[in-house]
């Protein structure tokens, strides 16, 4: 089988021709399923409130819409599109070559069905069968587009969809270290990152000089102070948590320095509003990442009377919500900056003992004035769902509700979810009278 | 209910359709309680809840934590053990519910579960709360998946063993995974038992037999959700 770039012929150890053709048929129906998510779940996020800034965002919402478009000019136009399937890849690194990075973590449902068809009820998480399948059924422009796709192995389940991934495309592993806390975790992190860099160097046959690796990271940087403007804003109520987290997944794939002029705009726009839905139960999202178009959990939050006035999730706040702290602008002191900011700060259930979760979400709940933690849990995230466990008891000790909500991207347990989601939005109006 | 009583109660089963067969109920009991039709005033809870056009609503978890408090003050956490699902309530010492967990998504520990082995034994439903007891040596059920469970069960009754110590097996498991529930939980105190699985007496005695101490038990443990809609509704007053 040859890859999307047209490379060498690739060795087949998953796939078959069969399961190849299988797949290729799934396409036009995961298109069509996924614009028609996105529609369905655009209409009921509009409303009376909505910022007019937003339609920016609506406009670039479909995974397979314009952007895609864009980047295929880009491509023909000699340009290199670099995929990645984690938050854990520096995007500054590969835009510091003038190749456009795209986060590929899948949140289409329909996608889910190639890889089943391959792997059987493998016990994976519906994102990376989900990622799989997109790759399989090459339903998805931009990652057709894409020239390699790093990833990176926080879990079993991306550790061996890294492997898949090689009878399709170019993949390049970035081996994650569980234990960060040890100087030997944070040197082997290092060296994935220099890794990386000479992997990217040796595809684009050139060094990266210094001072565009300079430029990138301060690009992004512009980004994440924007987001964080943002995320006062959104703390204080004054946008929808639905939309928030909108906007922070189009920065996967958005022209990044566009991204984060209409990010300013919103902001300017919200500037000064009151609350959009003052009465709504305050709710911090945590858990799995939650992937758009599968929107089914923001929804029935907000549908129930409850709003996400912050999340803690990879795929939300995480993804821009830590600067990049560079003491010296070396090369060196460069790299090492972008492994500290992609590993220091992050959550992810990964990483053992991950203290830092609780940690975080208490500062979270103290500084947005939380009045609950909904904990999204996809069917398959093991490490996820024993994080949970452990938070559940964090928040107990210091009386905060938490609700732990397992799940899958298809929408067949909406409405038992739902009740749950709206017994634990009664409960905390309920504590209020009780306690004011 | 009026004043704190109750003054009709009564079930009927569910169908896809409940609003008609529960406006009959509801004018049953409002004639049975001597109640003008129009001035009961209504709340619907449960599942079905949003067929009852026109009704206030509450959700049967927050329903059940008001039926608990009202029925028992002291009652700390309350575990509904429903037909389809095990739901646990914990209530801080003014009666405000202060977390819930469930276990849905799975049948096992549930009603449904007990009426699928009962079913599968040749038995009533009811025999299922009684038979424990005359059981010498419970049987060990190793798995809890329902589809799992009833082929064990099969093979246990091929094997010959007696129906009592198989139905005190099932019993047992379902208390533990009930225990294990009420172990996660923080709140401390008295423990109510509600829900139809609560009037299986085998599954009763297995839980407090568990955790080492008695829980409290209302006479009609399907009827706390009702009655905490009704409080809820102004019925205390």
């Amino acid at each position: 089988m040859k890859d999307a770039s047209g490379g060498a012929e690739r060795v087949l150890r998953y796939m078959n021709k069969e399961l190849a053709e299988g797949a290729a048929a799934h396409r036009d129906r995961i298109r069509e399923a996924a614009a028609s998510q996105v529609q369905k779940h655009l209409a009921a996020m509009k409303g009376l409130s909505r910022p007019k800034a937003m339609e920016y965002f609506d406009s670039m919402a479909d995974p397979f819409g314009p952007r895609a478009e864009e980047l295929r000019k880009f491509k023909e136009a000699g340009g290199k599109i670099i995929g990645s399937l984690c938050y854990f890849a520096p995007a500054e690194i590969v835009a510091a070559f003038g190749a456009v990075p795209v986060r590929f973590c899948s949140g289409v449902y329909e996608a889910v069905h190639p890889a089943n068809d391959l792997l059987g009820d493998a016990g994976l998480c519906p994102l990376v069968k989900s990622t799989l399948g997109l790759k399989m059924s090459g339903a998805s422009p931009m990652l057709e587009l894409c020239d390699m796709v790093i990833v990176p192995t926080p879990c079993d389940a991306k550790l061996k969809l890294g492997e898949i991934l090689q009878d399709m495309v170019d993949v390049h592993l970035m081996n994650m270290p569980a234990v960060k806390s040890t100087e030997a975790g944070r040197q082997s992190w290092i060296g994935e990152i220099k890794s990386l860099l000479s992997a990217l160097e040796k595809r684009f046959d050139r060094r990266l000089r210094p001072q565009m690796l300079r430029k990138s990271i301060q690009t992004y940087q512009r980004a994440q102070a924007a987001w964080r403007r943002f995320s006062e804003l959104r703390k204080a109520g004054a946008i929808w948590g639905r939309d928030a987290l909108l906007v922070a997944q189009l920065s996967f794939f958005d022209d990044i320095a566009r991204w984060t002029q209409n990010v300013e705009r919103l902001s300017g726009e919200l500037e000064g509003r009151g609350p959009v839905a003052p009465d709504a139960a305050r709710i911090l999202l945590g858990g799995s990442p939650i992937v758009w178009p599968n929107w089914k959990v923001p929804l029935l939050i907000e549908e129930s009377g409850g709003m996400i006035i912050a999340d803690e999730l990879c795929s939300g706040s995480r993804t821009m919500h830590d600067p990049v702290v560079v003491e010296e602008w070396t090369m060196d002191g460069m790299l090492v900056a972008l492994a500290e900011r992609y590993m220091i700060p992050c959550t992810c259930p990964s990483f053992s003992p991950n203290l830092e979760r609780e940690q975080n979400m208490l500062g979270r709940i103290r500084d947005t004035g939380a009045e609950g933690v909904v904990f999204h849990v996809l069917r398959g995230c093991h490490l996820n769902s024993l994080d949970a466990t452990k938070a559940a008891k964090a928040l107990r000790e210091r009386r905060i509700p938490m609700l732990k909500v397992e799940s899958e991207y298809d929408e067949g347990d909406l409405e038992q979810v739902r009740t749950r989601v709206e017994a634990f939005i009664e409960m905390i109006k309920a504590r209020r009278e009780s306690s004011g | 209910m009026e004043g704190g009583k109750v003054l009709a109660s009564g079930a009927i089963r569910s169908s896809m359709n409940p609003a008609g067969p529960v406006g009959e109920l509801v004018a049953s009991l409002t004639a049975k309680a001597s109640v003008a039709p129009g001035m009961a005033r209504l709340l619907a809870t449960g599942v079905g809840r949003k067929n009852m056009v026109g009704a206030a609503q509450m959700t049967d978890i927050m329903a059940f934590s008001r039926g608990a408090r009202f029925l028992h003050p002291a009652t700390r956490i309350v575990v509904d053990l429903g037909g389809q699902g095990v739901r646990l309530m914990e209530l801080d010492p003014d009666g405000t519910m202060a977390n819930f967990s469930t276990n849905d998504k799975c049948s096992t520990g549930t009603g449904c579960f007990l009426d699928i082995m009962a079913s599968a034994l040749g038995v009533e439903p009811a025999y299922m709360g009684t038979a424990s007891q005359a059981a010498k040596e419970p049987a060990v059920i190793n798995t809890s998946c329902t589809v799992f469970a009833e082929s064990e069960v099969v093979t246990l009754v091929a094997k010959k063993r007696p129906k009592e110590e198989i139905i005190a097996g099932l019993n047992g498991m379902v208390a533990k995974r009930v225990v294990a529930m009420i172990n996660l939980a923080s709140a401390r105190g008295d423990l109510m038992l509600a829900g139809g699985v609560a009037m299986n007496a085998g599954v009763v005695a297995a839980i407090e037999k568990e955790l080492k101490r008695k829980a409290i038990l209302p006479d009609q443990p399907n009827m706390v959700g009702a009655i905490g809609a009704a409080v809820s509704a102004g019925g205390s007053k």
